[in-house]
C-alpha cells in the first residue's frame, strides 16, 4: 500500500461547533496502476480528502502514510517533496498561471524539487507535447492564448514534475464536451502508457463508466462504497448514494419503464445497441 | 422581439468573428445558439446588449435599433447572465444584489422592496436574502442573478454559457427555472450554449460556425444531421448518439416504439 | 469558508437599533468632548474626565456586547498604553511639588543580568499561561523593582543611578491619558460592533450628501466601498486557491530560503492580480447591461429613518460638548 488511510478524520471549528469534513477514513491505494473516481455530493469530503494526498492537509484525527510519510507527526517533519511524487491539479488550473512564457510557467514546478530541477526543461518540453501545445507557443505569455490551451498549459505544469500519482479535481469542469473527451483521453494515455495511478474527482457518471476501474463513494465525509465500479452500478443500496446513474444506463432504466423490455446491466452504450439489436431480432 | 440583420462583428483580442448574421426571435420563444468555442456565439451576446459594437449590421429589440442612444432603452428590456456566478454579483448581500438593477433605473424604494421579494421567491431564494454571496453555491447565485433580470422586468433574458461553471446540481436548478420561465410566464429566453443536450429542451436553435449561421430550426430537426454536427464542430450527446445510431441501423429504425422513446428520452430531465 | 468582516455582532440593543447617522455624529461629538478635557488638577476636570469615562462604559451595557469582548478589543494596545504611561509618569518634573514616591534605582552588573533573565522568563511563561495581559503587568512591575531592590544590597554599585520620582502631576496625566485612550477605543469599538458595513457605508454616504454640492462624486466612493466589501471574501477565497495550486507545485512557504520565497510571492501574487483584474472587467460589464451609469443619481433599496431614540442620543451627546465648552470658559 503506498497511500494508506488508517481512521482519518478532519474537522475544523465552524461558527458554533465542530464540523468534521472526514470522519473514519480508511482506504488503500497502489502507487501504480489504479484509476479511482472519487464520486459524491458536493460538500462530501471530496475536495478535503485529496488534499490529504499531496500533505496540503493534515489530519485532525488518525494518521496518513504517504509513501512512507507519516502524517501527522509530533515533530516538525519537511513534507515538500511528497508533492513532486503526488502531482495534485486542482479545480480551474489555469489560474495558476503566472510566469513570463509558458515554458517558463511548465517549468515552475519541477523547479522546485531536487529530483527533477536539473531536467526541468527537458521535462518540461516533454509534457507541452504531450498534451498538445506546440513549440511555437513556448514563448509566448500564457496569458495570451486560449482558455482550453491555458487548462492544457497547467496541466504540463504537474505532469513536468514527473509525479507517480496524479491526483486530478474535476479537471473537465467549465470545459465543452469536445475538450472534456480531450482531457479524458491525455489522462487514460498517461494511465496506460506509464501505468500511473489516477485519482479523479468527477461528478460526470460517463466519464466514471468510461475511465475509471475503481470508484470511492463519500457521502457527508464518510466512505460508503469502496470498490468497482461494475459493483456501484449494480448496487442494491445505489440509490443512498445521491449519484446519477451514468447514460447509457439511463437509458436502460427509461427503455424497460417505457416499452418494458428488460434490464440489463450494460457497461457501456455498445453493448446497449447489441442488446437492443439481440431484443429486437 | 429581436431582429438581427446582417451584422459584421470582428473582435481584435479573441479574433473572433460573425459574419453577416440575420436571425429573428419570436416572443415568447426559447432559442438556443450554438456553437464551438470561437464561433462567435459569446461576442453575439455581448453585441446584442450593447457591450461591444459590430462593425455593421442592424439589431432592432422590439422594434427599437440599437445605436449608442438607444442602448439605455434597449438595456432594460434584454436582461443577461453571465457564465462566472461569482463574476456578476454586485451586491454585499442577496437582497442587494436583485435591488442592484432597480436602483439604477431610480424605482422609488417601495417598490424595490416589493419587487425583491417577489422575485427572490420566484426563483426560490426567499430564505437566503441576507445571505452574503460567499455562502451561496454557483447554482444559487445564478438564480439571484435570474432574479435581479426579472425584477426589471426585461422582456428578454439571454444566458451566455450561464450553466459551464456549475456543478450538476446548479445546473439542474437553473435549467429548470429557465423552463419554468418560459413556459409559464412567457419570458423570451436566449441560450447560448455548446451543450446540445441542453438546447434539446429549447423550441428553436441556431448553429454558428466560424462565425457564420449554418442552419436554424427545430432541435428535434436539426440535431439529427450528423455532418452537421461534425462541421460546427458539435459533439453529440450518448443520448443523442444511440438515438442517431439506432435510426441508422435498418433492423431498428423500423421499431417506431423504440425509437419514440429514445427521442422522449432525450427530451426530459 | 465563512469569512466576517469587521467587528459586527448582530443584535437588538439601543445601540444597535440606532441610526447610523446618528451613531457616526454622536462619537465624534463623544470623542471630541473627550479631548477638550484639561489636564489640571482641579477637581472640575478630574471629575469630568472620570464621568466621561465612566458613560463609554455604561455605553457598553446599551450595546448588548458583553465588557469582556468589548475590553478584549484592547489587548492590542496594551503595550502602547503601558509604555505611554510610563513615558507620563517621567516626564513630568514640575516645580514645587512633592514627590510621591523617590525611590533610588540602579542600572549595573547587577542589576542589567537579572533584567535580562526576567525578560528570558518573561517570554517562556508567556507561551504557557492564559492570563498574558496580567503576566505583562507583573514583568513591567518587575522591571522596576529589581532595579530598586538591587540599591538594597549593601555594596557600592557601578552603573547607571537614577531616582524614579513619581509625583502627583505625573500620576494625574498618565491616568488621564490612560482613560482617555480607553474611553475612546471603547467607544470605537462599539461602534463597529453596532453597525454593520453595509450600515456604516450608507451612513456615510448619507453624511457625504453636502459634498455633491461642490461636485464631489460621492456616490461613486460608497459603490467603491460597498464593491471592495462584497469582494474581500471572494477574493480571499480565490488566495487561498491560488496558494493552495502553488504549494502543489511545490512552492512550500515553509520550507523554502529567502530567494525562493520571492519567487513563490510573485507566483501568488501575478495569479491573483489577473483573477481580480478579469473579476474587474466582467464585473463592469455586468454592471453596464444592468442600467450602471457612473455619477447617475440611484434610489436606495435601504431607507433610514431618525426617530425619537436618535434625536435623544444626539441630545445627549450634544449636551455633553456644550457643557464641556461651557465649564472651559467659565472657569
Amino acid at each position: 500500500m503506498d497511500i494508506q488511510f488508517k481512521e482519518v478524520g478532519y474537522a475544523y471549528q465552524g461558527f458554533k461547533k465542530q464540523y468534521h469534513a472526514l470522519k473514519n477514513i480508511n482506504l488503500e491505494i497502489e502507487k501504480e496502476g489504479e484509476f479511482i473516481a472519487i464520486v459524491g455530493q458536493t460538500g462530501s469530503g471530496k475536495s478535503t480528502l485529496v488534499q490529504h494526498l499531496n500533505a496540503l492537509m493534515k489530519p485532525t484525527s488518525g494518521t496518513i502514510n504517504i509513501l512512507g510519510t507519516v502524517l501527522p507527526s509530533k515533530k516538525k517533519i519537511k513534507v515538500n517533496h511528497l508533492r513532486q511524487k503526488v502531482g495534485l491539479v486542482f479545480q480551474f488550473p489555469e489560474y495558476q498561471l503566472f510566469e513570463e512564457n509558458i515554458l517558463k510557467d511548465v517549468e515552475f514546478g519541477p523547479s522546485n524539487f531536487k529530483e527533477t530541477k536539473d531536467h526541468k526543461t527537458e521535462y518540461a518540453k516533454k509534457s507541452l507535447k504531450l498534451v498538445g501545445i506546440d513549440e511555437s507557443l513556448y514563448e509566448e505569455s500564457p496569458f495570451r492564448i486560449s482558455g482550453g490551451q491555458m487548462r492544457r498549459v497547467a496541466i504540463a505544469g504537474i505532469l513536468a514534475m514527473n509525479p507517480n500519482i496524479l491526483v486530478l479535481d474535476e479537471p473537465t469542469r467549465g470545459l465543452d464536451p469536445q475538450g472534456k473527451d480531450d482531457i479524458m483521453d491525455l489522462f487514460n494515455e498517461i494511465h496506460v502508457q506509464e501505468h500511473k495511478t489516477i485519482i479523479m474527482i468527477t461528478h460526470d457518471m460517463d466519464i466514471v463508466a468510461k475511465y475509471a476501474k475503481r470508484v470511492v463513494v463519500l457521502n457527508q465525509g464518510e466512505i460508503v462504497f469502496d470498490g468497482k465500479k461494475d459493483d456501484l452500478f449494480q448496487h442494491e443500496d445505489f440509490h443512498t448514494f445521491h449519484l446519477d446513474y451514468p447514460t447509457h444506463m439511463r437509458m436502460m432504466n427509461h427503455l424497460h419503464e417505457t416499452l418494458g423490455i428488460k434490464k440489463k446491466f450494460v457497461k457501456n452504450q455498445d453493448e446497449l445497441l447489441s442488446y437492443l439489436k439481440e431484443v429486437f431480432k | 422581439m429581436i431582429k438581427v440583420r446582417n451584422l459584421n462583428f470582428m473582435y481584435e483580442e479573441t479574433k473572433e468573428v460573425i459574419k453577416d448574421l440575420s436571425f429573428d426571435i419570436k416572443k415568447g420563444a426559447w432559442v438556443s445558439i450554438l456553437g464551438h468555442n470561437g464561433s462567435g456565439k459569446s461576442t453575439l451576446a455581448k453585441v446584442l446588449v450593447g457591450l461591444l459594437k459590430a462593425q455593421s449590421g442592424q439589431i432592432f429589440i422590439d422594434d427599437i435599433e440599437l445605436t449608442e442612444n438607444t442602448v439605455h432603452e434597449v438595456r432594460k428590456k434584454v436582461g443577461i447572465v453571465f457564465q462566472n456566478p461569482d463574476n456578476q454579483f454586485v451586491g454585499v448581500t442577496v437582497r442587494h444584489d436583485i435591488a442592484f438593477g432597480l436602483e439604477n433605473m431610480k424605482i422609488p424604494q417601495e417598490e424595490i422592496v416589493k419587487r425583491v421579494d417577489l422575485y427572490a421567491r420566484l426563483v426560490g431564494m426567499e430564505d437566503y436574502l441576507k445571505k452574503e454571496p460567499q455562502q451561496l453555491s454557483g447554482g444559487q447565485k445564478q438564480r439571484v442573478a435570474i432574479a435581479g433580470a426579472l425584477a426589471m422586468h426585461k422582456d428578454i433574458i439571454i444566458f451566455d454559457e450561464a450553466t459551464s461553471m456549475l456543478d450538476p446540481e446548479g445546473v439542474f436548478e437553473v435549467t429548470n427555472l429557465i423552463r419554468k420561465l418560459n413556459k409559464e410566464q412567457g419570458q423570451t429566453i436566449i441560450t447560448i450554449t455548446h451543450d446540445l443536450e441542453f438546447a434539446l429542451k429549447s423550441d428553436y436553435a441556431l448553429i454558428l460556425s466560424e462565425g457564420v449561421l449554418i442552419k436554424e430550426g427545430k432541435p428535434s430537426e436539426v440535431f439529427l444531421e450528423e455532418d452537421l454536427l461534425r462541421q460546427s464542430k458539435l459533439t453529440v450527446p450518448p443520448g443523442l448518439k444511440l438515438y442517431l445510431d439506432v435510426k441508422n441501423d435498418p433492423k431498428l429504425k423500423e421499431q417506431s416504439e423504440l425509437v419514440d422513446a429514445l427521442w422522449t428520452f432525450n427530451l426530459k430531465k | 469558508m465563512n469569512i466576517k468582516i469587521g467587528q459586527y455582532i448582530q443584535g437588538d440593543s439601543f445601540l444597535h437599533k440606532l441610526d447610523p447617522r446618528i451613531k457616526l455624529v454622536s462619537m465624534i461629538l463623544f470623542i471630541v468632548s473627550i479631548f477638550l478635557v484639561p489636564i489640571t488638577l482641579d477637581t472640575y476636570n478630574i471629575v469630568a474626565m472620570i464621568t466621561l469615562f465612566i458613560i463609554s462604559i455604561l455605553l457598553v451595557f446599551l450595546s448588548g456586547i458583553p465588557l469582556g469582548k468589548v475590553l478584549q478589543g484592547l489587548k492590542a494596545i496594551v503595550f502602547l498604553m503601558t509604555f505611554t504611561f510610563i513615558i507620563q509618569l517621567f516626564s513630568i518634573q514640575p516645580l514645587g511639588e512633592n514627590p510621591l514616591l523617590d525611590l533610588p534605582m540602579n542600572l549595573g552588573l547587577i542589576s542589567i543580568p537579572l533584567l535580562i533573565l526576567l525578560l528570558v522568563l518573561y517570554f517562556f511563561v508567556k507561551k504557557r499561561i492564559k492570563f498574558k495581559t496580567t503576566w505583562f503587568f507583573i514583568f513591567v512591575v518587575g522591571i522596576f523593582y529589581i532595579q530598586y531592590a538591587v540599591t538594597l544590597i549593601p555594596m557600592n554599585l557601578d552603573g547607571f543611578n537614577y531616582q524614579f520620582l513619581v509625583y502627583p502631576s505625573g500620576l494625574l496625566r498618565a491616568g488621564f491619558i490612560f482613560l482617555r485612550i480607553i474611553a475612546v477605543m471603547v467607544v470605537a469599538s462599539l461602534l463597529t460592533f453596532t453597525t454593520s458595513t453595509i450600515e456604516l457605508n450608507d451612513g456615510l454616504e448619507s453624511l457625504m450628501k453636502p459634498l455633491r454640492y461642490i461636485k464631489v462624486p460621492t456616490y461613486m466612493f460608497s459603490m467603491m466601498i460597498s464593491l471592495t466589501l462584497r469582494s474581500i471574501p471572494t477574493l480571499l477565497n480565490e488566495t487561498d486557491k491560488i496558494m493552495k495550486a502553488q504549494t502543489s507545485r511545490g512552492a512550500d512557504f515553509n520550507e523554502s530560503s529567502i530567494g525562493q520565497k520571492i519567487g513563490q510571492i510573485i507566483a501568488l501574487l501575478i495569479p491573483v492580480f489577473v483573477i481580480s483584474f478579469d473579476r474587474a472587467e466582467d464585473l463592469s460589464n455586468a454592471m453596464e447591461a444592468r442600467g450602471y451609469i457612473i455619477g447617475e443619481e440611484r434610489t436606495k433599496l435601504d431607507v433610514y429613518k431618525i426617530g425619537f431614540k436618535d434625536y435623544l442620543a444626539l441630545f445627549v451627546t450634544s449636551a455633553i460638548l456644550i457643557t464641556l465648552v461651557v465649564m472651559g470658559i467659565a472657569l
